[in-house]
């Protein structure tokens, strides 16, 4: 099973020379639920980035199993993606698909056939309880059902990882409450479980293993913590 | 499973196509303009160069007999000018032939018929029409055989035409360089035109693309439909400016070249030739639609 490794990892946007991560070590095994909490800025969104190679690390390394993102070509990388779901404040949905033809998209992409998509993707909105608006758009659903419908494409693969990167950003408590307890039933059945956020409720709630980062550097790992700042 | 993601491939370019209704009818719109453009000037290229084929070839040299010349002379004249190997035929219309010929073109002209009438014998006279095998023998033809046969010829019939052979020529030479140089610069400005406009509409939809990428479609997957879509547009484009061209073929057209051509002869060149136009026409659409696509998506495909 494989797990995610940062070793010595130091990001160092080239951009604006900022330094997002310094010195990271970081063991995530398989299964496990992690919570990866800070300020903004603190650099939450670059560690979930760097695990699914949407960032390379400026110094040190990321490895997914036996695997070093950086050694990842590039016309690889979709298919390296294919091992993660991954979850997004903004939800990141296609705005002219249907709730239904987001989800399948994920399938229809790795050449799942029409049948199986048929079969599988009520499966899994019924599962994130957003079966009855299948045929609808981004666009006519509230926050807490985009994000609903973006945890169904992130899960219809069977991704060995989950990255949940500020996912109740958008949302109410209640709908907030919702996906964090999607998160756990997902993590129940074996998937790994990144989830950055600032949102101190949550975390306590899910009261699972808590990264804490300040100015990108980790100032405090329990396994079973809460909200420290 | 390679045919299944074209299929579906094929399939999401054609929701795209039809969701972005907006996008796809403006971008139809400007290749539909460009391409008719194009297509009308290879059109008036192609009835221009008609047209002086066909004028060309009813060139001829008639010579025109004294009434008092027997058939007998006439057809020894036709022999002596047919051995000197110039000429691509040679015929004899006897004045009986020319006045029923000149009678049956002008029945429908009440004057003319009572003209004739009034006239009672035939005015007309027998003569050689004679076409030869190349263009510039012309001129020296019809003044050998105006000097040779001075005394039996009332009047030869060639200067006419020339003149107006010659200028024909130079306007459509001239026409056809201006038509090069027109059909050049309108498919650069389709080009350029449709490129932007589809990249307009994947400007639009470029979160999109990474969002694709996230969920883990491979880069060909994400630019596949995207070129099918160029298709549709170039392939709608091109059959509306088919259309339009066609119209314009059957209406414009027989009115600007009323009396230079017969109906007849204008329908067939349009059978044999509008299948061509219209061929180019939707190559010429089709790639712009696909080179465009291909071009624009390269941006938004970057890491």
């Amino acid at each position: 099973m494989p797990s995610i490794k940062f070793e010595k990892v130091e990001k160092i946007y080239s951009d604006n020379d900022f330094n997002a991560l310094r010195n990271i070590n970081l063991l995530i095994k398989q299964g496990e639920f992690v919570s990866v909490v800070g300020r903004s800025g603190a650099g939450k969104t670059t560690l979930t980035k760097l695990i699914y190679a949407g960032e390379l690390p400026t110094k040190g390394d990321v490895y997914f199993g036996k695997k070093n993102t950086k050694d990842i070509k590039r016309k690889h990388l979709p298919y390296f993606r294919r091992n993660f779901g991954t979850v997004f404040q903004d939800f990141k949905l296609l705005p002219h698909k249907t709730v239904f033809e987001n989800v399948a998209y994920a399938l229809e992409v790795v050449g799942v056939s029409t049948k199986d998509i048929l079969k599988e993707v009520p499966k899994i909105l019924s599962m994130v309880d957003i079966l009855e608006k299948s045929e609808e758009y981004p666009r006519q659903l509230s926050g807490g059902e985009q994000q609903k419908t973006a945890l169904a494409r992130a899960l219809i693969n069977r991704p060995k990882v989950i990255i949940a990167d500020e996912p109740t950003g958008n949302l109410d408590p209640v709908s907030s409450q919702e996906i964090i307890k999607l998160l756990l039933k997902i993590n129940d059945l074996g998937t790994t479980v990144v989830l950055a956020t600032h949102d101190k409720d949550i975390v306590d709630k899910a009261g699972r293993r808590v990264v804490t980062l300040e100015n990108g550097k980790v100032v405090s790992d329990q396994a079973n913590g809460g909200y420290v700042i | 499973m390679k045919l299944l993601k074209l299929k579906r491939s094929l399939k999401e370019g054609w929701t795209v196509f039809i969701r972005n209704s907006w996008l796809s009818v403006a971008t139809i719109s400007v290749l539909f303009l460009s391409l008719y453009i194009v297509g009308s000037t290879l059109l008036i290229g192609m009835v221009a160069r008609e047209l002086v084929d066909n004028i060309e070839k009813n060139v001829n040299i008639s010579v025109y007999f004294k009434p008092d010349v027997s058939e007998e002379r006439i057809n020894q004249i036709k022999d002596e000018i047919k051995k000197e190997g110039k000429v691509y035929s040679i015929d004899y219309i006897s004045k009986d032939q020319a006045l029923e010929k000149f009678s049956s073109e002008n029945k429908d002209d009440p004057v003319i018929a009572g003209a004739l009438k009034e006239i009672g014998e035939n005015p007309l006279l027998s003569s050689l029409v004679i076409r030869a095998n190349n263009q510039a023998d012309y001129s020296r033809l019809a003044e050998e055989i105006e000097n040779k046969y001075k005394d039996d010829i009332n009047n030869i019939n060639y200067g006419k035409n020339k003149d107006v052979i010659e200028k024909l020529d130079k306007i459509t030479s001239s026409a056809k360089k201006v038509g090069l140089i027109l059909g050049i610069v309108f498919v650069a400005i389709a080009i350029l035109i449709t490129f932007n406009t589809i990249r307009l509409s994947l400007f639009v939809r470029r979160k999109e693309f990474d969002i694709m990428r996230l969920v883990g479609a491979s880069n060909l997957y994400i630019k596949a439909p995207s070129i099918f879509e160029g298709m549709f547009y170039g392939a709608f484009s091109s059959i509306l400016a088919i259309l339009a061209v066609v119209a314009t073929a059957y209406t414009a057209m027989p009115m600007v070249i009323k009396g230079l051509i017969t109906k007849d002869q204008i329908v067939k060149f349009y059978l044999n030739n509008l299948v061509f136009i219209g061929g180019v026409i939707f190559a010429v659409g089709l790639l712009i639609g696909i080179i465009s696509s291909m071009i624009a998506i390269k941006k938004y495909l970057k890491a």
